[in-house]
């Protein structure tokens, strides 16, 4: 071991500005992570139910759990509703995501940069967005596509397709997820061997069964890490089972925290809330320690190396129609549909799609936002918020990971485990522990954007392992090289370390940038006078029966995140390919 | 026959002379000229409703009648328990409180609501409520809204128990928030029993589509033709917006009262009981219904609306004082069957 890398390991001779940078990083992860943990643990044991933790004449009481676990509709209704909305959702979009990754990343698919870019579309987008397309599209009795199917096969009555039903539910959840599915899938099909398929292939198995028998084998591990990830996601999703679940009357545990903290009248249940939110972080973290635990077991696994080789592209053939047509339908479902629905409704308000509204066409929702103090405002806040809690999280989430990465201080796997822990949190539960812990410290930052910047900056697991990754494959012997050149260790981080790290770094913020712009959970919950954000604006002029103008908002986010793809693009696409 | 016309013009004359004048007596009298001086130096005024529009047209109607303060304004389902709570932290930020008499129950009971003088508005007796704390300003009379296009006018409910007949089967839309507070009110009226039976039947036997979101992209598409429950100020708003809607009131006719207060620890003292004195006044009560076609249906109000539903004989269960507990009480047992959760 040379003399620098023992100093970098040893926390002891570390210089004066590294203590303080990472004890800060270190400080800032817990407090961000495990302070609103505690104050929802607190919240759950103390009452009455409408009474903050440190209020006077709060008290300790088991009564939250006793009311909520002996209400006999959570094992009715709540439990087996939330079982399966999440797993068809996600066995539903791995199907999709997986065909989808496998067509653009492993096969000679044409256009496959055009579809990389549109696939991720619904990323982009507020699920609330979405949903209101999605129900445009998918009503029952009058969704554009049900309208089309009915006349298309002579059809009558309602439906054939019910988005308000748990299917239609699955479905659209399942939509909404396959771009973030995608992306990881996308990631363990690009860095795999191929030798194994071109040699099941020259054997003459058909693609069918190269797919089924060695590609899906090969890939399983690297396959169910991103299953748990998605699992998770799904379980704490709530604007999707909000505005189309609770039509169908599907309850889920999301929905049932909303529900408590949004009583018919009086004041919020904080303590039914934060009592239902704690099972279900105990299950998140079961979860986690599952992922954990396969993570590394695929990372042990040999056939997916990371040595040279000559990434070959599977010849579709005779299916590359079909395959055109599986990812165009997807493509026009999640991404183009939606999109035209809200352009509709933007230039032509409540007119119905046809020709003869064509004259009716109207720029004035536009003129109507533009004069409306909140768009502005909101504008400001969705971008301050994003950008800011975005940064926080990417240099935190890196400082975390050369903690874990480049020392041996004793706390690291803690550190290791608060900032994977946040992966777990439902944004739902992160936006009640964030206003509980606001609304009992006297540091007035409750009803103001700087609420839903800290609120928003508790997504450290995306960032810590995605610079986790990236710093190991920097060799230590950089750094080495410039201690040992007399550089101190901020200069060296500054000058060595970052610019190596940079593309990184910005694929993580990018990514948490396009999360802060479309969340909608904690801005709805966490509003107030001053800190709108424009996917709350959204709702709140959906809600006040102000379509137009809603729709033409929904543009305005969709055209801001646009670039975003592109610069996307450029740092998550796959590169070095021999097509 | 001239003589008729003239005398019939001079009594319009006057009585309009009349209403000026007493319009004038109010805005111009010393109490309101010195709150609106002290307003000013206030610069601004903060005021939350239940839903953006039912306070966006605020700041200009308020605006050209007393210029130089600015109207800042969030709407919000649920800003009772916004207000509470930031009232319990210690922070204190919205003025003017605006919202039905139920929903400010919880505030009043807190003590978070100030006594304001009504009466130098001229706004007194029946339009002052909750000891001197509340100014009436408007009702929201519950309605089934439809859609033009698709409903003939035979197929129009005359009773609310109309809806169970098999014929609107699949047709109605409902929002989760409304549906239950108007069972609350037909409890009022049938009892509770009756009350909460004729929501389960709703939801089980009908397939009403139970929302949060708004009813009108419903009406728009076509996926649903009627709206259970809106109000008949929102069916003329998004009529007036270029939706094919219209509205009937099915009996008994059911009103909420939407009241104004002043907040106890209002930061901007002046010019919130400047903003919630002029929204009891008849000037903002004829800006409110033209530009949100919501009116005073009260006794003695103005509006043409009140008065031509008033001849046409209809009876009108209002919110009030004395009935708003109970009706609060069967609202909350009707929420769980219209959501699906259960307390």
């Amino acid at each position: 071991m040379t003399p620098a890398l023992s100093a970098v390991r040893r926390h002891g001779e570390l210089d004066l500005a590294a203590k303080l940078v990472l004890a800060a990083g270190a400080l800032v992860a817990v407090y961000l992570i495990a302070a609103p943990l505690a104050m929802l643990l607190l919240t759950a044991v103390r009452g009455p139910a409408d009474a903050l933790p440190f209020e006077q004449g709060a008290q300790w009481t088991l009564e939250h759990f006793r009311a909520i676990y002996s209400d006999s509709v959570l094992y009715t209704r709540i439990i087996p509703d939330t079982l399966v909305f999440v797993l068809g959702s996600v066995a539903l979009c791995f199907v999709i995501a997986f065909t989808l990754a496998w067509l653009v990343e492993r096969t000679d698919l044409p256009w496959r940069d055009l579809w990389f870019s549109l696939i991720l579309f619904p990323l982009l987008v507020p699920s609330v967005v979405l949903a209101i397309a999605w129900i445009f599209l998918l009503g029952p009795n009058a969704g554009w596509m049900n309208v089309w199917l009915r006349s298309l096969f002579g059809l009558e009555g309602t439906g054939p397709l019910n988005i308000f039903s748990m299917p239609g539910l699955v479905a659209c959840q399942a939509l909404a997820l396959v771009p973030f599915v995608f992306l990881l899938l996308g990631a363990t099909l690009r860095s795999m061997n191929p030798a194994l398929e071109e040699a099941s292939s020259t054997s003459g198995a058909s693609p069918a069964a190269t797919f089924l028998r060695v590609t899906v084998r090969v890939l399983l591990p690297g396959v169910l890490a991103p299953l748990i990830l998605a699992l998770l996601i799904t379980l704490e999703q709530f604007d999707l089972p909000l505005i189309i679940g609770l039509p169908a009357r599907i309850n889920v545990f999301s929905y049932r925290i909303w529900y408590e903290l949004t009583p018919s009248s009086g004041l919020p249940n904080y303590g039914g809330a934060a009592a239902v939110g704690l099972p279900f972080l105990v299950v998140a973290m079961l979860l986690l320690v599952v992922y954990n635990w396969l993570i590394r077991r695929a990372e042990s696994f040999v056939t997916v190396t990371g040595k040279a080789y000559r990434q070959t592209r599977f010849p579709l053939g005779r299916w590359r129609i079909p395959a055109l047509a599986f990812v165009v339908a997807y493509v026009m479902l999640a991404a183009v549909l939606p999109t035209l629905v809200l352009l509709w409704s933007a230039l032509f308000g409540y007119a119905p799609p046809a020709i003869d509204s064509l004259g009716k066409m109207s720029l004035a929702a536009y003129g109507k936002l533009a004069g409306n103090r909140l768009f502005w405002l909101g504008l400001g806040n969705t971008l301050l918020v994003a950008t800011l809690s975005a940064l926080i999280v990417t240099t935190v989430g890196a400082v975390l990971a050369w903690i874990i990465v480049r020392t041996r201080f004793t706390g690291r796997r803690f550190l290791d485990f608060v900032s994977f822990m946040s992966v777990g949190i439902p944004s739902v539960i992160t936006a009640l522990a964030v206003m509980v812990l606001y609304l009992s410290m006297p540091v007035g930052i409750y009803g103001t954007v700087w609420i839903l910047v800290v609120a928003y900056s508790y997504r450290l697991a995306v960032t810590t392992r995605i610079s986790r990754a990236g710093l190991m494959q920097i060799h230590r012997e950089l750094e080495e090289a410039s201690s040992t050149s007399g550089a101190r260790w901020l200069s060296t981080q500054r000058r060595i370390l970052l610019p190596l790290l940079m593309p990184t770094l910005v694929s993580g913020f990018i990514l948490l940038f396009i999360t802060g712009v479309r969340e909608f959970t904690m801005g709805l919950m966490l509003y107030g006078q001053d800190n709108v954000v424009l996917s709350v604006l959204l709702w709140r002029l959906f809600e006040s029966g102000e379509a137009a103008a809603s729709a033409a908002l929904a543009t305005i986010i969709i055209a801001l995140v646009i670039p975003i793809v592109f610069i996307a693009r450029r740092y998550l696409s796959p590169r070095g390919y021999a097509d | 026959m001239v003589r008729i016309v003239f005398k019939l013009f001079a009594g319009a004359l006057a009585i309009s002379f009349a209403a000026g004048a007493a319009a004038q007596s109010w805005k111009d009298s010393a109490a309101v000229r010195a709150l609106y001086e002290n307003a000013k130096k206030e610069r601004k005024v903060i005021i939350w409703g239940p839903q953006q529009r039912e306070v966006d047209w605020i700041p200009e109607a308020f605006g050209s009648m007393f210029p130089g303060i600015e109207v800042q304004w969030l709407g919000d389902n649920n800003i009772a328990t916004k207000a509470i709570a930031e009232a319990r932290a210690g922070r204190h930020e919205v003025d003017v409180f605006h919202t039905s008499l139920g929903g400010v129950l919880p505030l009043n009971q807190r003590g978070l609501l100030a006594v304001n003088d009504w009466s130098v508005f001229g706004t007194k007796g029946r339009n002052v409520a909750l000891d001197g704390k509340a100014g009436l300003t408007s009702n929201h009379v519950y309605a089934v809204v439809y859609n033009t296009q698709k409903v003939k006018p035979s197929d129009l409910p005359k009773l609310w128990t109309d809806l169970l007949d098999p014929r609107y089967k699949g047709k109605m839309v409902g929002s989760s928030f409304l549906m239950p507070r108007l069972m609350g009110f037909l409890g009022l009226e049938w009892g509770e029993d009756k009350a909460l039976q004729f929501a389960r039947n709703l939801v089980e036997k009908t397939d009403i589509l139970v929302t949060q979101a708004p009813r009108d992209s419903f009406l728009q598409s076509g996926e649903r033709v009627y709206a259970i429950g809106d109000f008949d100020s929102a069916g003329l708003f998004w009529a007036s917006r270029g939706l094919p809607v219209s509205y009937v009131i099915p009996q008994p006719a059911v009103a909420v009262q939407f009241i104004i207060a002043v907040m106890a620890n209002a930061p901007n003292r002046n010019a919130a009981r400047l903003l919630a004195g002029w929204m009891t006044t008849p000037e903002a009560k004829r800006a409110r219904e033209k530009m949100r076609f919501e009116a005073d249906y009260g006794p003695d109000s103005e509006s043409p609306a009140a008065k031509k539903l008033h001849s046409s004989g209809v009876k009108f269960l209002f919110e009030n004082e004395a009935n708003m507990a109970q009706r609060e009480q069967i609202y909350k047992k009707a929420t769980p069957i219209f959501t699906g959760q259960k307390r």
